[in-house]
């Protein structure tokens, strides 16, 4: 990720649901190509695709168990919810791991 | 994150689907009985919404007697079965393909229960 | 859920008791086919019939089946002329056992595949409750 020096911002990370691979986090927010966000909202939009993949998931599953959705479809869903939830459990363990550095560190 | 709701449908299929396993079995081990008929549990989707789901999901690990499987999701003839002779109309094929359907729903039903469930432990962990 | 699988174990053991009963009864009309008497007046080998009831466990609510009875066949013993026979009559016939070797091989193999059945069920059953149980340890 490469923070801007000058305004302490990101460069937004395009959607891209297939990727799949931890570290990138499936969902879109078009903020608009080439501008910035901070960090503060890009975490906070991250969560929102968490929550979002999980709610999609357990519906599908819901579904899969009552009869109505496919077997593949459950277990594509599943996966890709277990995979985003990792990717953000891993940045949740950065982040409180920057703050006890931070917070020990002597200013 | 409220994932209640796919466990419990979860367990009210892996139940339904335990209590659909026992109708089998009486059917096998029925199928030279004079005068049995196959039976078979009413769908699972019928019994979703069904007043006895709610029992089943406070039941004890005990069966009072009018806990039985007929009790709790209703047992009716099974559809299609055809009677010899003797009055019996279980069928060992047909009864076969049930319980092998009925494993593999199983088996789905605990794969999901078990992701969620990972899903949970893992977010909550310290 | 685990209780139903194993009420589905329990008929099933039952079943697989209850067919072996009826495979060793059918083996002995068939190893008696030619049992006959040893002298006049005496009768052969008389045919066994072997009858299932279901029976329903009031403790766990499974649905056993068990032997209602091993009976005698009361049909009536064929005649066989053979005049040499220690056991032949007056008019040189002797009685066979009632037994129908065709009919007992169709029992048997009757008996066979539902005792095969009913193992696969109890294999099953057992093999859906460690899958569950594994539920627990699943990490």
């Amino acid at each position: 990720m490469n923070i801007d020096p000058v305004s302490g911002k990101l460069p937004v990370r395009n959607a891209d649901p297939a990727a799949g691979s931890a570290g990138k986090v499936s969902g879109s927010r078009d903020v608009g190509s080439g501008q910035m966000e901070d960090f503060s909202s890009m975490l906070g939009g991250a969560i929102a695709d968490v929550a979002q993949q999980l709610r999609k998931a357990e519906a599908v599953s819901i579904a899969g168990i009552k009869g109505t959705a496919s077997t593949q479809d459950v277990v594509e869903q599943v996966m890709q919810a277990e995979q985003v939830l990792q990717a953000s459990i891993a940045v949740r363990d950065k982040v409180v791991a920057a703050y006890l550095e931070i917070s020990r560190m002597q200013i | 994150m409220n994932d209640l709701a796919v466990f419990r449908i979860g367990y009210d299929r892996a139940k339904w689907l335990a209590a659909r396993v026992a109708v089998v079995s009486a059917n096998v081990a029925n199928a030279d009985t004079p005068g049995y008929r196959a039976k078979d549990i009413s769908p699972f989707g019928s019994v979703l919404n069904d007043a006895r789901i709610q029992m089943t999901r406070s039941q004890a690990s005990h069966l009072a007697p009018d806990q039985t499987i007929e009790a709790r999701y209703g047992v009716s003839p099974r559809a299609g079965a055809i009677e010899k002779h003797s009055g019996n109309s279980v069928s060992l094929e047909t009864e076969m393909a049930v319980l092998g359907e009925t494993k593999s729903q199983q088996s789905s039903v605990t794969a999901i229960l078990g992701a969620f469930h990972r899903m949970l432990l893992s977010s909550t962990r310290g | 859920m685990a209780d139903d699988l194993k009420i589905a174990v329990a008929s099933s053991v039952s079943s697989l008791r209850a067919q072996s009963t009826r495979m060793r009864v059918l083996s002995e009309n068939l190893a008696n086919a030619t049992s006959t008497a040893s002298t006049d007046g005496e009768d052969p080998y008389r045919r066994k019939i072997v009858s299932f009831k279901t029976e329903l466990d009031r403790a766990t609510g499974a649905s056993l089946v068990r032997i209602q009875s091993i009976s005698r066949d009361s049909s009536p013993f064929p005649l066989q002329h053979d005049p040499g026979h220690p056991a032949a009559d007056k008019n040189g016939n002797v009685k066979m056992p009632n037994v129908n070797s065709l009919i007992e091989l169709a029992d048997m193999r009757e008996s066979s595949r539902s005792y095969e059945a009913s193992l696969q069920v109890v294999k099953q059953a057992r093999e859906m409750i460690s899958e569950l149980v594994d539920l627990l340890r699943a990490k």
